[in-house]
């Protein structure tokens, strides 16, 4: 909308200062005498054009972040209110939420980047390894990165809302600028980076738990490479000396039609470890091994104490 | 001799070549946003428009603006999340511009509403996903999943549970 002069109007609000009991609530400017009706017509207000319209970007500041105007104020309490991301000072969250691309000696941010991504790994990789202790390294791998790769990092990030928070070169134009999401993703790290020097291992890791880990996988088997689940299968068993599995056709219907079904389990001894369907004795064979590798490798254990405890 | 992943890949990425191989699945982990504990607000920031009531102008604010001096400093006590602006527009009917975490932009007509009702559009907009208000025809919240195919009194056939559908 284009910024017109807000009318002379009886004394409506009152200014809130920066930091009053309604950080997230900002007023425009008011004017404190009532105007007479030929005074409508004349324009004294000297309100800055920022209050009237949206904000406008502000230009690459120096090194020193102070904050200007309520609607940084505002912003960046509704996003701490958001998030339930609380640092000491609004200094060190608007030094995090400035990415590198947005001006000359941005060097705080990258290095919080770098902070933050080295210690969600660490709190995520350390939860799931206990959490699926029999899980091959590959896949114990390939899910750390689901949880904490650019793709998961990206949707956290705008689900917090931080793309349209932090600032970076896009801030500078109201166009649409590439990238906005990978850098919404950098900035995420580095407000992790800056939440573990500013607050600590538990905040943050707490934040990490709620947020990250409490997302879920859909399907884990995606995360094992099964090329060949039955010789796989026959080393495992060796490996924890069980016997050797054989597969049995525990149930059939519709062997000549055109939608067989084959119900097929895989017995170690007169243990059943996997079972499976298929529309050949083949496939439900592949499905049985590839249920008794899951059942295995991805036994979950429920309650663990984790090794970052005592240092928390 | 290219191993079978390798080929598949290599078909995947074939500039010109009909896309018939299925793509790499998405692997990545999935939110659910208020399921662990922790829930995030969709909504960022709530512009708050109004054209204040004078002589000869300004009328269809008068419950806007009702809404602004009464109710509004609870409902900003009540939302931390949401950043709220409060912004005189001259000669333009009242409204309301809530901005989502995804970055969509609702706009809420408020002309000739009582503070009541503005109130009322408020907490619609800041609990909502997007703004926008869906009618669930089918009177259930949540869909169970495949429900057009198996709650139809001719089901499609599958072999898997062919014996226990019911044939009068």
């Amino acid at each position: 909308m284009a910024s017109r002069t807000p009318p002379l109007c009886a004394p409506l609000l009152r200014r809130t200062r920066c930091g009053g009991p309604f950080p997230s609530l900002h007023y425009l400017r008011a004017v404190h005498t009532s105007p007479l009706p030929h005074q409508l017509q004349q324009s004294p207000i000297a309100l800055s054009s920022r209050t009237a319209t949206t904000p406008s970007p502000s230009p690459p500041s120096t090194t020193t972040t102070t904050i200007r105007h309520p609607h940084e104020t505002a912003r960046l309490a509704a996003f701490t209110a958001r998030t339930g991301f609380a640092v000491s000072s609004p200094e060190v969250l608007k030094q995090a939420l400035t990415h590198r691309s947005y001006g000359p000696g941005k060097d705080a941010s990258a290095r919080f980047e770098y902070l933050g991504e080295r210690v969600l790994d660490l709190y995520v990789t350390e939860h799931l390894s206990l959490k699926y202790p029999d899980m091959p390294a590959r896949a114990l791998a390939s899910v750390v990165r689901a949880y904490v790769g650019d793709n998961a990092v990206q949707k956290v990030s705008v689900q917090f809302g931080v793309p349209l928070v932090m600032r970076w070169k896009g801030s500078h134009t109201t166009a649409q600028v590439e990238g906005q999401k990978a850098v919404g993703a950098s900035v995420l790290r580095s407000l992790l980076g800056a939440l573990y020097v500013d607050q600590g291992a538990a905040a943050t890791r707490r934040f990490i738990h709620a947020h990250f880990l409490s997302r879920t996988i859909d399907d884990l088997s995606a995360h094992l490479s099964l090329t060949n689940p039955m010789p796989t299968l026959v080393r495992l068993t060796q490996r924890l000396d069980k016997i050797r599995p054989v597969s049995r056709l525990l149930q059939e219907t519709g062997r000549l039609s055109s939608a067989p079904v084959f119900l097929v389990g895989i017995y170690s001894g007169l243990e059943k470890i996997g079972e499976g369907a298929g529309s050949s004795k083949s496939a439900a064979e592949h499905s049985a091994a590839v249920n008794a590798l899951c059942k295995y490798y991805f036994r979950e254990v429920k309650d663990f104490a984790l090794p970052s405890d005592s240092s928390i | 001799m290219s191993t079978p992943r390798e080929l598949i890949r290599k078909l995947q990425n074939a500039p010109g070549l009909a896309k018939r191989i299925l793509p790499v699945k998405d692997l990545t982990s999935r939110g659910h946003n208020g399921a662990g504990l922790t829930f995030v607000p969709h909504i960022t920031k709530l512009v708050l428009r109004y054209d204040h009531p004078r002589l000869g102008a300004g009328g269809s604010s008068t419950g806007m603006v009702a809404f602004l001096t009464s109710q509004l400093p609870a409902v900003a006590r009540a939302r931390p999340y949401v950043e709220i602006c409060v912004q005189p527009r001259n000669a333009v009917p009242p409204h309301l511009l809530a901005t989502y975490a995804s970055g969509k932009k609702t706009l809420v007509p408020c002309a000739g509403l009582s503070a009541k009702e503005v109130a009322a559009k408020v907490a619609f907009l800041c609990d909502s996903m997007d703004g926008e208000e869906r009618n669930v025809k089918s009177g259930r919240p949540v869909l169970t999943a495949g429900h057009q195919l198996a709650e139809r009194v001719d089901p499609v056939w599958d072999p898997f549970t062919a014996e226990h559908t019911f044939r009068p």
